[in-house]
């Protein structure tokens, strides 16, 4: 357990398989995420158990307010060199009905300082849609820096750009 | 599969390439800018090139021959492709430092490019450059490769922290 101001990050556990599977149904939740496919109860629950250990090269937790609300997951993962200390990082806070109450700054600050603080990360970077710019918002207030347009580099009706976007240790705000 | 361009041929890899490799792969003037950090065993080489030789969509690597002498002077790849976004990064090494210097790069990054167009049918090329390696980065410019940003401290090797040039080219802008 890995403890925010307003959230808290865990291992996922095959209990989360069900809420997650009705989240992540919910394509007005998703869109930003670029999930294609319906997912499955089972698609779910294989996802849950196959991450139960998180460690240094895939690290994904269930974030949860401090009731135990489940509200998605986050993760950091895709360290494929070590010696680069740079992971991907990942979030999902799918439940519509607790947006803009301050959870997704919370996971980032939290999940990043897991980051730096647990995993020795020296850099961490994600790509996010163009579009989404709530999201992006979110990101530059944590202290991301936007660093690359990747152009049309998603389908989605037609092509779309993506953001790079990068936080070094020490500008984490 | 033989892809005749300017100056480079691109065929199939083939397990005989392997001695060409290992022989790029000592060169630290070579491995410099890429990933590879550890020695290579003959064996390890031979896997890598083997793996190379079964192509699919989301894999595809080239031998690059040079048209002149036919000997082989580098490789290319294109990977990561999904069907839905049909973009692929593209990786060019070109192995044979005597060659520098004389638009085997610039011709190779076309024909890969062109092949993975063309052929493939992507919508998009990718690659990452080590942000002070200039040759490299001329050589794709001069292929049409846009510069879309800068990713600070992404590549620790020889002792520092590098920043890497993310650049892109879209179908219709290979030049």
């Amino acid at each position: 357990m890995y403890l925010g101001a307003l959230v808290r990050l865990r291992a996922p556990e095959p209990r989360d398989a069900d809420r997650l599977y009705e989240l992540f149904n919910d394509a007005g939740a998703v869109a930003g995420l670029g999930v294609r496919y319906p997912v499955s109860r089972q698609a779910e629950l294989d996802w849950v158990t196959g991450r139960g250990t998180p460690s240094y090269g895939s690290a994904h937790f269930a974030v949860e307010t401090h009731d135990g609300l489940l509200l998605g997951t986050c993760g950091l993962f895709d360290t494929e060199w070590p010696e680069n200390r740079s992971a991907q990082l990942g979030i999902a806070l799918v439940d519509r009905s607790q947006w803009d109450k301050g959870y997704g700054t919370d996971t980032m600050r939290t999940l990043c300082r897991f980051g730096f603080e647990q995993m020795n990360l020296h850099r961490i970077e994600l790509l996010v849609f163009a579009s989404h710019t709530r999201a992006i918002r979110v990101y530059e207030k944590v202290g991301f820096v936007r660093e690359a347009v990747a152009r049309q580099k998603h389908w989605n009706a037609g092509w779309h750009d993506d953001v790079l976007m990068s936080l070094l240790e020490g500008e984490l705000r | 599969m033989r892809y005749v361009a300017d100056l480079v041929t691109l065929r199939s890899p083939e397990p005989g390439d392997a001695e060409h490799h290992a022989r790029w792969f000592a060169d630290p003037e070579v491995t410099r800018t890429l990933a590879l950090r550890y020695p290579l065993s003959p064996d390890a080489v031979a896997q890598r090139v083997a793996e190379g030789t079964r192509p699919s969509f989301a894999d595809r690597r080239f031998t690059v021959l040079a048209n002149d002498t036919g000997a082989a002077v580098g490789y290319t790849a294109l990977k990561g492709a999904t069907p839905e976004n049909r973009d692929a990064e593209l990786d060019v090494v070109l192995g044979e430092r005597s060659l520098w210097g004389r638009g085997y790069g610039t011709a190779a990054t076309r024909a890969t490019c062109r092949y993975g167009f063309d052929r493939v049918g992507l919508h998009r090329v990718h690659l990452w450059a080590l942000a002070d390696d200039a040759r490299a980065v001329r050589a794709y410019e001069r292929a049409g490769f846009v510069t879309e940003g800068r990713a600070r401290d992404r590549i620790f090797k020889d002792g520092r922290w590098h920043d890497c040039l993310l650049m892109g080219l879209l179908a219709g802008e290979l030049r």
